[in-house]
């Protein structure tokens, strides 16, 4: 099979991205978002990191991650020097506007995400308590995994077992049988006295 | 204690990036030392066991998410449900191929027809406040579309291709059936109904 299609979601997205592209230029303040690219790792036995450094007011900083699966498990940590520092943290698909996941680092020091998707991803970094904030953003990106694939096929006796034929197995089928006499029954019934009177 | 490692872990680099994020070479040397990725190190090598940990971020995802056992999938008779014997061992390798691959074609779309239907939102609502940019949005409105149509006619060549493997493979299981227990016809009588289900399932 060619794998192509499946490849790199750029390739299935391009014409489409174009488009949104086109959308975004009619936006008058289109965000700029630094991409984040998860590479192999000597100190990484399952998948990529990518990690990167910053500090953040309340201007937000932005980040996307592109080609993901939904077969990859995705880990996104931001962090702060100190517990208390306060950056406010959001996870969005398609439109930054439309959170899907929000966190801060307030009362640890850390914001942590795990989920999974397909596509790409948009990260937001903004300081919640109007300070500038020093912060690290680490993006974990695992191995596709598959989950359990249950066989279709059950053994010919469990197959028959399950699937009984004929209508004798069926009291539910007999019922409805019968209820279709009794109206044929009915309708033969009234067509003759009608024809009787 | 943690908090102060935060610190020193932070302090030991530049602490102001006058250009904006700055990347970093990954190491765990640095990083390490927060708990947090230690925590993250650890569950990295465990990962295989924590697939159900990570969940969908949207509901598009979740349905995205592989499911090998939909509602309503057939259950289908055979002499050698185990795949116990090499011939059928071969066949349903190469079946359980054939499901991940329409799996994977069918949150492909998904995705797809969720960016789509952003793309479009996105367009239309700048294009109802911007009344200039709304003209040259129109324009590109009909090229989305045009692109769309477009995948849409590359999903259907690929499903066509998965779907002549899957009966292809359902054909090898037949063949098996056939020389290993002479059950014969084993496809018209049995293997027909989970390819009408997978033909169904994928269709668009």
């Amino acid at each position: 099979m060619s794998p192509h299609l499946f490849r790199t979601g750029a390739l299935r997205l391009l014409p489409l991205l174009a488009g949104l592209a086109a959308a975004h230029a009619a936006d008058p303040t289109p965000p700029s978002a630094y991409t984040l690219k998860p590479e192999p790792n000597k100190d990484i036995a399952n998948g990529k990191i990518a990690a990167v450094k910053s500090e953040v007011g309340t201007e937000p900083e932005r980040y996307v991650v592109e080609n993901l699966t939904i077969l990859q498990p995705v880990q996104l940590m931001v962090l702060t020097p100190k517990a208390g520092e306060n950056l406010k943290v959001q996870v969005s698909k398609h439109l930054w506007d439309k959170v899907e996941q929000e966190g801060s680092t307030g009362a640890t020091g850390a914001a942590v995400f795990k989920f999974r998707t397909e596509g790409d991803i948009k990260i937001k970094v903004v300081s919640a308590d109007g300070e500038s904030h020093a912060y690290q953003l680490i993006c974990w990106v695992g191995n596709a995994q598959q989950p359990p694939i249950k066989s279709p096929f059950v053994s010919m006796a469990a197959f028959k077992k399950s699937t009984p034929g004929g209508l004798s197995a069926s009291p539910a089928l007999w019922a409805i049988v019968g209820l279709l006499g009794a109206i044929v029954l009915l309708l033969a019934v009234i067509v003759l006295k009608k024809k009787n009177t | 204690m943690k908090a102060r490692l935060r610190f020193l872990l932070l302090a030991a680099l530049p602490l102001v990036s006058l250009g904006g994020p700055i990347a970093m070479p990954f190491s765990a040397d640095t990083f390490g030392k927060v708990k947090d990725i230690g925590e993250l190190l650890q569950k990295v090598d465990k990962a295989k066991d924590s697939y159900g940990e990570y969940k969908g971020l949207t509901d598009p995802d979740k349905t995205a998410d592989p499911d090998y056992n939909p509602p309503g999938s057939p259950q289908v008779p055979s002499d050698c449900p185990e795949g116990g014997q090499a011939c059928f061992a071969a066949a349903y390798e190469k079946l359980n191929r054939c499901r991940t691959n329409l799996e994977r074609l069918r949150a492909v779309r998904i995705e797809t027809e969720e960016f789509y239907k952003a793309s479009l939102s996105f367009g239309d609502d700048v294009s109802s406040i911007h009344g200039v940019a709304g003209l040259a949005w129109q324009a590109e409105r009909r090229k989305i579309e045009a692109s769309f149509k477009n995948f849409k006619g590359i999903y259907e060549k690929k499903y066509q291709e998965l779907m002549s493997n899957l009966q292809q493979t359902l054909f090898d299981v037949s063949a098996c059936e056939k020389e290993v227990y002479n059950e014969s016809d084993w496809f018209n009588r049995y293997g027909f109904i989970y390819y009408q289900f997978m033909e169904s399932r994928y269709a668009w």
